[in-house]
């Protein structure tokens, strides 16, 4: 819609017979008389308009102590009319810039730079937090998903009622111990899936019998529109307490610039309303009026306009059905299984989404509407009424379709905001003055957000405008007096958008993933116990029975080394083994004798007393060799005695001397240690090598309490699997995998293997190294390096790349990889930990361990948007069921199919309308199945696939000239989250913004003052047979000439 | 076969936490590397169809006394790590390498000449025999490596 013109306007028009009038303000004075010259033009990209005008300074009234002088920052109006004509044309309104004197001999000018008010947002800064409805939730038991049978009792992932959770504050979650009735608060072990409103624990818990999940959070009910982020950073008051505009109060600001009405903008009261020409999906949304109670039956709105009798909706994600309407309350709710609802707050939004065939929704001409209409202001035909009017979007939907050439009237001057609905909401944005350098930086972030189309601009009057600009189906005005008409393809040429951002929802693959898991490769270890000690098992006949208590080794090696069995030390080996200066035990039996008698003589009683004294030596050793001697010595290693080979006192089995004599041996008792010689015999001993067993015959152990067995062997074991995934995975400290080595790991040993479950594209990897923890009490530090590799196949390993090569880790440590680390692009499913280097621990014989804490793997903290053209051709005959030779202007970028494979391609651009081909020529498809039911006329589409959310049809052959030709966009940013379904949306349209920029035209008009950035005209050339619809993306002019910039969408 | 969209592949996540059948949703769509985990799909039949690298894990799939037909389907990769299958199955000259199939439920599958190696099979309800597996394919080591269960 514009203003329609008088006839006196148009008469002047027809008949090149112009009389334009200016009217020059400054600060609300009429200066026209002074005004000599101007020129206004409208910047794209900023959005903002400028202007210099020229002014007749010849008296000095401007100029430094002229009556009339001129301020910077003064506000400065023009307004055009035509001679004879009231309409009044505002073409420019804002302040004042720059002032520039000129004097010649022949004239005295004053010049003024003047720029708009959305110039001025650059001197103001910012400091705005905008964030949508936030409710708060306290104490709400998550709703368990548990798994299949047979472990249904278990889960994982738990729902909360709601689903948009504010991650600040952040989400408490508590763990109810039900059996005890405690709760552990966990400060982490858990991934809060933000978007969909959920909990995923790192591992299952019983949540049937045991445990239930509480949680206080916060959730969004709704969230804010662009529009009205821009409105807050618009009247967000200056430095010194003023507001934009020089006004006093922000609603000062809203009311008298950023608020505007019907008959204001267009002379009329009546709005023709434009309808939907396909079918539109559309959400409609109401508020409860009342808080809902889990397994509620019924629950009443604020209004049930728009909604049908019964139907399916939700509540924050919360799916529910109903059967009946009465009055604002839905009915029929089912109280418990699918479709029934959880509870919900007062004021949440129920959204009831449906398509809409084309006619039945009819836009109104602008949008934010402030006025409540109802059905009383609208003219509706055939018999069709309105069942909702949507006041953010500017539409009403009626109660069926109509056609879309009928005329749909609203009939009542209605008021709405000048910056109009964007449709798209945001849960939060900040704006902070230490991030941002001013106001106008601040809408530039928030547009970042928007469609390239989406613009914020000023138009000639006193108030800032933002709207989406494209072409209308009706046109505003046809040009006339066209001057000059060029054809541009010169700038912004691209047939490809990349858009990269930041993910607001990323997704840590390990935490919650089912399929993850350590796997064990089954590669060997081969072990090597340097006289490990043994411990006893059994006893087993005449053996006692020893084992290793090395853990995993699995059976015995004689490969390379025979293994040996030690006694204190000294092998069983069927050698000599000369034990030299041994300690030795010495016994000492005493006996005692008491003789009474008489003296022959006297008769005299006497009683006499003996002690005797036996002597022996224990030695250290069992099966002491016989044939050699045994020398015997005292503490300063002198020597006492020597035994001779076969000494019949020596119990050489035993390991025993019975010293002869039995008096008191001062020098017996000083004996100490003896070098003598033993002999084990392997008769003795029986290995279990499958068992990593050891038998030793009783004899060779008089005393098991006081024997050392030892061993030295090889073993070989698979590779030790890391079972617990869980202790990894959940985030938390005081869980962790640890491997024992009892012998080093040899160089490249594989520890394990990472199974994902998938191939992910991963962009980063914390790895954090744990401690060697013996037991629940003690840790110590832990030093090793490892390699990382990947996989796709869990078959063939490549290095990653010199980062996760030989990385070193000590006990709580961690190490990062990042893209730069990993590539971009970066695909695996496996990784393989390889070690390259592990220290040795003094901890009971020594041991070399590897322990990890945390492994997080993230796959989408930046997320990536691809928006392409479908290669687009039409038919040169027409296509009929059976054809199998389809022929079409060019088949260039078209898929040509493998030898033996079909490719599919699309008529007249409908799904229903698909065939398949074997092979392509340059015009051809061939090999076509046409099914029954397909046919399509000459001239009509055929496209290689159906337009997505990502993808455009090329109808302009854009591919053909162009090839692919990349625009790529990197936003990432930390405070600058995006979801994926918005950043499809923005690389989608930045595509179409390039494919209108194939269509610019710049055309020169003479004197068209009606013209506003935005307004769509009927271009008619009849030299290049064009007649077609374009809107005005900007205006530049000087006095009476015109230069547009017009484009127009796909 | 239609590329799944953001805006679909949001709906799917909404009818998985809400416990919903999204048969309807899926069908005739490209699943290939979709996140179906916890899904319920009543109607899965992907004959012939390339769905690898989707993530069914505890999905429950199919009708009791209906068949669910993924015959020749090539499912690389794809995870079933304790899904439910209701009904019968049938896999049939699928190429089922890499899979996981761990605690799934599968007691009515029939997987004649499948190509099941990589795959993992722990703790897997699954009916072996030649009546139902006739020329499929496993690793050679599935028994006394994957499994460490000893043949003697």
């Amino acid at each position: 819609m514009a203003k329609q013109l008088s006839q006196t306007i148009t008469n002047q028009l027809d008949t090149k017979n112009i009389k334009p009038i200016f009217i020059f303000k400054i600060n609300s004075v009429d200066y026209s008389s002074y005004l000599t010259g101007h020129n206004i033009s409208y910047d794209i990209n900023f959005g903002s308009a400028s202007a210099t005008f020229t002014l007749n300074n010849n008296s000095g009234v401007f100029g430094e102590g002229g009556s009339l002088k001129i301020e910077v920052g003064d506000v400065v109006e023009l307004i055009e009319k035509f001679e004879g004509d009231s309409t009044e044309f505002k073409k420019f309104y804002g302040l004042v810039s720059q002032r520039s004197i000129v004097k010649s001999a022949a004239s005295r000018v004053i010049t003024l730079t003047c720029l708009d008010y959305i110039s001025s947002l650059q001197y103001l800064d910012i400091d705005l937090e905008v964030e949508g409805t936030k409710v708060q939730v306290e104490n709400e038991t998550l709703t368990p998903n548990f798994l299949p049978a047979p472990n249904d009792y278990l889960a994982q992932v738990f729902n909360f009622a709601n689903d948009s959770i504010a991650d600040n504050p952040p989400p408490i979650i508590r763990i109810w111990d039900e059996t005890h009735s405690t709760e552990d608060v966990q400060p982490d072990g858990f991934q809060i899936l933000y978007q969909t409103g959920q909990l995923k624990l790192g591992s299952p818990i019983n949540a049937r019998d045991n445990y239930s999940i509480k949680a206080d959070y916060w959730y969004y009910s709704s969230g804010c529109y662009i529009e009205d982020i821009l409105e807050e950073i618009l009247i967000q008051p200056t430095g010194y307490s003023k507001f934009i505009f020089n006004e006093e109060s922000a609603e000062a600001v809203v009311n008298n610039h950023l608020t505007t009405d019907f008959y204001t903008e267009e002379g009329t009261n009546i709005d023709y309303l434009s309808p939907n020409y396909s079918a539109s999906t559309i959400t409609i949304k109401h508020q409860l009026a009342s808080d809902v109670s889990e397994g509620a039956t019924s629950i009443t709105l604020t209004s049930t306009d728009g909604l049908p009798s019964s139907g399916q909706a939700e509540i924050n994600g919360d799916i529910f059905t109903w059967s009946s309407i009465s009055g604002n309350t839905l009915e029929g709710i089912p109280s418990s299984g699918e479709y029934s609802l959880k509870s919900h707050k007062a004021g949440d939004y129920v959204k009831y989404e449906a398509t809409y065939e084309a006619g039945r929704c009819w836009y109104l001409s602008y949008s934010n509407l402030i006025s409540d209409l109802t059905s009383d202001d609208f003219t509706i035909p055939d018999g069709a009424s309105i069942s909702y009017i949507d006041k953010r979007f500017g539409r009403i939907i009626l109660d069926k379709a109509i056609s879309t050439s009928s005329i749909v009237k609203c009939n009542t001057n209605y008021s709405f905001k000048t910056l109009q609905s964007s449709g798209i909401e945001l849960n939060k944005i900040t704006f902070k003055p230490r991030e941002l350098e001013n106001r106008f930086e601040a809408v530039r972030k928030l547009l970042k957000f928007c469609p390239p189309n989406y613009m914020i601009r000023t138009q000639g009057d006193n108030k800032i405008w933002a709207t989406y600009l494209s072409q209308k189906v009706n046109y505003d005005y046809e040009l006339k007096l066209v001057r000059e008409l060029n054809y541009l393809e010169d700038e912004d040429l691209y047939t490809r958008v990349v858009l990269y951002g930041k993910n607001k929802n990323p997704t840590n693959i390990t935490l919650g993933n089912e399929a993850i898991d350590f796997i064990s490769g089954g590669q060997s270890y081969k072990g090597f116990a340097t006289q490990t000690e043994l411990s006893y098992l059994r006893e087993e006949g005449n053996y006692y029975v020893f084992g290793t208590t090395i853990s995993g080794a699995g059976y015995i090696d004689l490969e390379n080394v025979k293994p040996i069995v030690y006694l204190n030390n000294i092998p069983i080996d069927d050698q000599l083994h000369q034990m030299v200066m041994q300690s030795v035990k010495i016994q000492v039996k005493t006996r005692t004798t008491t003789r009474t008698g008489c003296h022959g003589i006297s008769s005299e009683q006497y009683t006499k007393t003996h002690t005797y004294y036996y002597y022996k030596v224990l030695f250290s050793h069992t099966n002491i060799e016989p044939s050699q001697p045994i020398y015997l010595y005292d503490q300063t290693g002198t020597l006492i005695k020597t035994i001779s080979p076969y000494d019949n006192r020596m119990d050489y089995a035993r390991g025993i001397y019975s010293l002869p004599g039995d008096e008191q041996n001062s020098v017996y008792e000083s004996i100490s240690t003896a070098t003598y010689w033993v002999f084990y015999s392997t008769g003795s001993l029986i290995i279990d090598y499958d068992n990593v067993e050891f038998k030793i015959a009783k004899s060779l152990i008089p005393n098991l309490d006081a024997v050392l067995v030892t061993a030295t062997f090889e073993y070989w074991t698979v590779m030790i699997p890391i079972e617990d995934i869980a202790s990894v995975i959940d985030g938390r400290w005081n869980t962790q995998v640890q491997v024992e080595f009892y012998t080093e790991p040899p160089s490249e040993y594989p520890l394990t293997i990472l199974d994902l479950g998938a191939i992910y594209n991963i962009q980063a990897m914390d790895i954090v190294a744990g401690f060697y923890k013996p037991d629940d009490y003690r840790k110590f530090d832990i030093d090793f390096n490892f390699t990382l590799q990947y996989s796709l196949d869990g078959v063939n390993f490549y290095n990653i790349s010199d980062a996760t090569y030989n990385v070193n880790l000590t006990g709580g440590q961690s190490v990062s990889f990042e893209e730069e680390d990993l590539g971009k692009d970066f695909q695996a499913r496996y990784f393989k930990i390889l070690l390259n280097k592990v220290k040795k621990i003094d901890y009971g014989d020594g041991v070399w361990v590897v322990a990890f804490s945390e492994f997080t793997i993230y796959k989408d903290i930046v997320i990536k948007s691809e928006a392409t053209l479908i290669p687009t051709t039409t038919l040169t005959q027409d296509v009929n069921p059976g054809d199998t030779v389809i022929y079409v202007n060019s088949t260039e970028y078209f898929t040509e199919p493998e030898s033996g494979q079909t490719a599919t391609a699309y008529l007249d651009k409908d799904q229903n309308k698909a065939f398949t081909y074997t092979g392509l020529t340059s015009n051809s498809f061939t090999g076509c199945t046409v099914e029954s039911g397909v046919s399509a006329l000459a001239g009509d589409y055929v496209t290689q696939s159906i337009e997505s959310d990502t993808t455009l049809y090329d109808d302009n052959n854009l591919l053909n000239k162009l090839g692919d030709r990349l625009y790529k966009d990197i936003r990432i940013s930390d405070d600058m989250l995006f979801e994926k379904t918005r950043l499809d949306t923005l690389a989608k349209d930045y595509l179409k913004e390039f494919v209108k920029n194939h269509s610019k035209v710049r055309v020169t008009v003479l004197y068209a003052p009606f013209l506003k950035v935005g307004q769509t005209v009927r271009l008619v050339d009849t030299y290049n047979d064009v007649s077609t619809n374009y809107f005005i993306e900007s205006i530049n002019y000087s006095g009476i000439d015109y230069q547009l910039t017009l484009a127009r969408f796909p | 076969m239609k590329k799944i969209t953001e805006k679909l592949r949001e709906k799917i996540k909404l009818y998985i936490k809400n416990g919903l059948d999204i048969s309807d949703l899926i069908e005739d769509y490209d699943i290939r590397g979709e996140n179906l985990a916890g899904a319920i799909i009543k109607r899965f039949n992907r004959f012939n169809q390339d769905i690898s690298y989707c993530n069914l894990a505890r999905a429950i799939i199919g009708e009791e006394n209906q068949i669910t037909h993924l015959s020749g389907a090539t499912m690389i990769g794809c995870n079933f790590k304790d899904a439910v299958f209701k009904g019968k199955i049938w896999l049939r000259k699928v190429n089922a390498q890499y899979c996981t199939f761990d605690g799934a439920f599968l007691p009515f599958v029939e997987y004649q000449y499948g190509d099941f190696r990589h795959s993992s099979f722990c703790d897997t309800i699954w009916r072996f025999g030649s009546r139902a597996g006739h020329g499929a394919i496993f690793d050679s080591d599935l028994i006394l490596k994957k499994w460490a269960i000893v043949l003697k």
